[in-house]
């Protein structure tokens, strides 16, 4: 078995259901957050940002623990609280890391996350305490990688939702995604929705340089310029947002 | 106590025990009202000035053994009445370090964790066995040197190998990181050697030029003599240094990657600092090789002070361009565009502050500034006791 993900970028829209839905399924407190949705260069969100030849562009990129195959941030951990899963996600063990945040510092993607404090219940509107998040904790052979009651002084992160899969639910922010940007699956099964979907299709990493061989695999792009130019010609509106010039 | 300490000794003494408790009372609140309320890291800026403090004082653990080692390999008359003193500054150096990491992580029961759980391949677990492994060789260095133990220039040649595996291992727990440009090079390892040999030399050429005021070590009329030839040494090790730091720097430049350019800006950021980690040693190297023959007791020091605060500075600028930069950028998907810093979540729960940031201007809080003072302390109380013991110790 090896779990993966794709994220199809033609088909997110940038709505960010992913980064609450994980936020809100995980018990994540305030400021953290496994799951996070940008346009690369926008120094606004949903702003367009200039490609190599000046024309407006504009995409979304989310970005979550890749589940590296050659996970630095597991190789790094001095006690072995960050390991592997027998599925090939990459899970971190409340109950044995340190807070040493190595792994933080080798992580090339920026996804961990430390506990440092102690976050204080929400209030909910009606003044009582509002608890959002799966609400029981889950441990995989012993180990303690998710509870809804965070320790202080531990790293957390995307954990490909190991307390839904394990009982044959796919990641919450699949689930969400109303674009259905988000395919997870077995890329080991031929068989498996995954596998169809990525026939025929090339797939690029983040970070390729790191060597770290991401199971997040994402899908170009296919929306440009010239598409819309199409479209506008077809529907003879002339050009698209002042991008020719003509 | 008395025969063993002089008044000056035990007066040192009694201020790093003082340093200590203001340290530990910092580190305690720390602990007891958490990161969060007492500390300026967040998720960008996660490692701070405690680990800054660690690299600070493992040079100094390993420059101190090397400065010793030295001395008694090279047979030098001048200097041999330093050997001791380094030795002991040495020891002092690598507990601070081990209190300044222990500090860090939270508690000394992580640390056991550590132990239980060991993954070797962690360079985290490398530098600590190599820094237990410099901890009993200079332990074992000391009583040698105090009871003037045949062996005791083997204990030394071993005190060096420990000292030189630390520093490279150190170096590689930075170097080893591709997730940070600045680290990412050969040449962090082999500076950090450099850098030891820096402080240990620095501190050593101090002690001499203050051996006929301070009674830390007994005067002796070739005080200046020992100077001299340590201030030659000590000059060209900081050249060799800067040199490095300058080759860093250019590789950096001629790398051309979105995540190098980034790492230039926040070094042009934080340029000041720059300039004393670098300025400031090429200050004292100029003062030693200009004036390293007529030099009084007053150049010398101010020689190894300005080494020294260069050294701090560049433990800080260790920090700054590797967290203070972006990891990761991105492009547009289907078409050549530049590769843009992605942001990321800064772990603040602060209800009207950032959820997310490219980078973080991180200030140290003043319970960070105070908490580091726990391992200075403890390096200095360490040195000096161990000073004494091999006093107690000699035949
Ligand atoms: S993305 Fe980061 S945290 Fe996730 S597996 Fe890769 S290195 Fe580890
Ligand atoms: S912070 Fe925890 S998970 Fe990360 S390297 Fe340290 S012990 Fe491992």
């Amino acid at each position: 078995m090896r779990y993966a993900m794709v994220v199809d970028l033609d088909r997110c829209i940038g709505c960010r259901t992913c980064a609450v839905i994980c936020k809100g399924h995980h018990a994540q407190p305030e400021g953290i957050w496994w799951n996070r949705v940008f346009v690369p260069g926008a120094p606004e969100y949903g702003t367009s940002v200039l490609n190599e030849e000046g024309q407006p562009r504009m995409e979304f990129l989310p970005v979550s623990c890749q589940h590296c195959d050659d996970a630095p941030c597991q190789s790094v951990c001095p006690t072995g609280a960050t390991y592997t899963d027998e599925n090939g996600v990459v899970l971190v063990d409340f109950e044995r890391c340190i807070g040493c945040r190595y792994c933080m510092t080798a992580c090339p993607y920026g996804v961990r996350q430390f506990n440092w404090g102690h976050a204080e219940p929400l209030p909910g509107t009606d003044g009582a305490t509002y608890s959002y998040g799966y609400p029981a904790e889950y441990r995989q052979d012993g180990r303690l990688v998710y509870t809804p009651q965070r320790p202080e002084g531990v790293v957390e992160k995307c954990t490909f939702c190991v307390q839904y899969t394990s009982q044959g639910i796919e990641p919450a922010c699949c689930a969400g995604c109303p674009g259905n940007a988000r395919i997870f699956g077995d890329l080991d099964d031929p068989d498996s929705e995954i596998s169809h979907y990525l026939e025929g299709r090339e797939t690029f990493v983040l970070g390729e340089e790191h060597g770290t061989h991401p199971k997040v695999l994402y899908l170009k792009s296919t929306r440009g310029i010239e598409d819309a130019s199409a479209l506008l010609d077809a529907a003879g509106a002339g050009t698209a947002m002042g991008t020719d010039g003509e | 106590m008395k025969k063993l300490m002089s008044k000056k000794q035990l007066g040192a003494l009694v201020v790093a025990l003082i340093i200590m408790a203001a340290g530990l009372a910092a580190w305690v609140a720390q602990l007891t009202t958490g990161l969060l309320a007492t500390t300026n890291m967040g998720n960008v800026f996660c490692w701070g000035l405690l680990i800054c403090m660690f690299a600070f004082c493992v040079g100094f653990g390993a420059g101190g053994q090397l400065a010793s080692s030295y001395i008694v390999l090279s047979k030098r008359p001048e200097l041999q009445r330093f050997a001791l003193p380094a030795q002991a500054v040495g020891l002092g150096g690598a507990i601070g370090a081990s209190v300044a990491i222990i500090a860090d992580l939270g508690s000394p029961e992580n640390i056991l964790a550590m132990l239980l759980h060991l993954n070797v391949v962690s360079p985290l677990a490398w530098d600590m066995m190599a820094l237990t492994f410099f901890i009993v060789s200079s332990v074992v260095g000391l009583v040698a040197l105090a009871r003037s133990w045949k062996s005791a220039r083997a204990w030394m040649i071993v005190g060096a190998v420990a000292a030189v595996v630390l520093q490279i291992i150190e170096g590689m727990l930075f170097a080893l990181l591709s997730a940070r440009v600045w680290w990412h090079s050969v040449i962090v390892p082999v500076d950090f050697l450099m850098v030891a040999i820096v402080c240990g030399s620095a501190l050593v050429l101090a002690m001499a030029a203050v051996s006929g005021h301070g009674g830390f070590v007994d005067a002796g009329v070739d005080s200046l003599r020992a100077a001299r030839s340590l201030g030659k040494l000590l000059a060209v090790v900081i050249v060799v240094h800067v040199a490095l730091a300058l080759a860093e720097l250019g590789m950096l430049a001629i790398e051309g990657t979105a995540a190098s350019r980034a790492t230039l800006d926040v070094i042009a950021t934080y340029a000041p600092l720059y300039a004393i980690e670098l300025g400031l040693p090429i200050v004292a190297a100029v003062l030693l090789l200009t004036r390293g023959g007529k030099a009084g007791a007053a150049e010398f020091g101010a020689a190894s002070a300005l080494a020294i605060v260069g050294m701090f500075a560049h433990r800080l600028m260790l920090l700054y361009p590797a967290f203070a930069a972006p990891t990761l950028f991105a492009g547009l998907s289907n078409q050549p565009s530049p590769e843009w810093a992605y942001p990321m979540s800064t772990g603040q729960y602060a209800t009207m502050g950032d959820a997310f940031a490219m980078t973080q201007a991180y200030l140290p809080s003043v319970v960070e500034w105070a908490s580091i003072l726990l391992p200075i302390g403890c390096a200095i109380a360490v040195a000096l006791i161990a000073i004494a013991a091999t006093k107690a110790l000699a035949k």
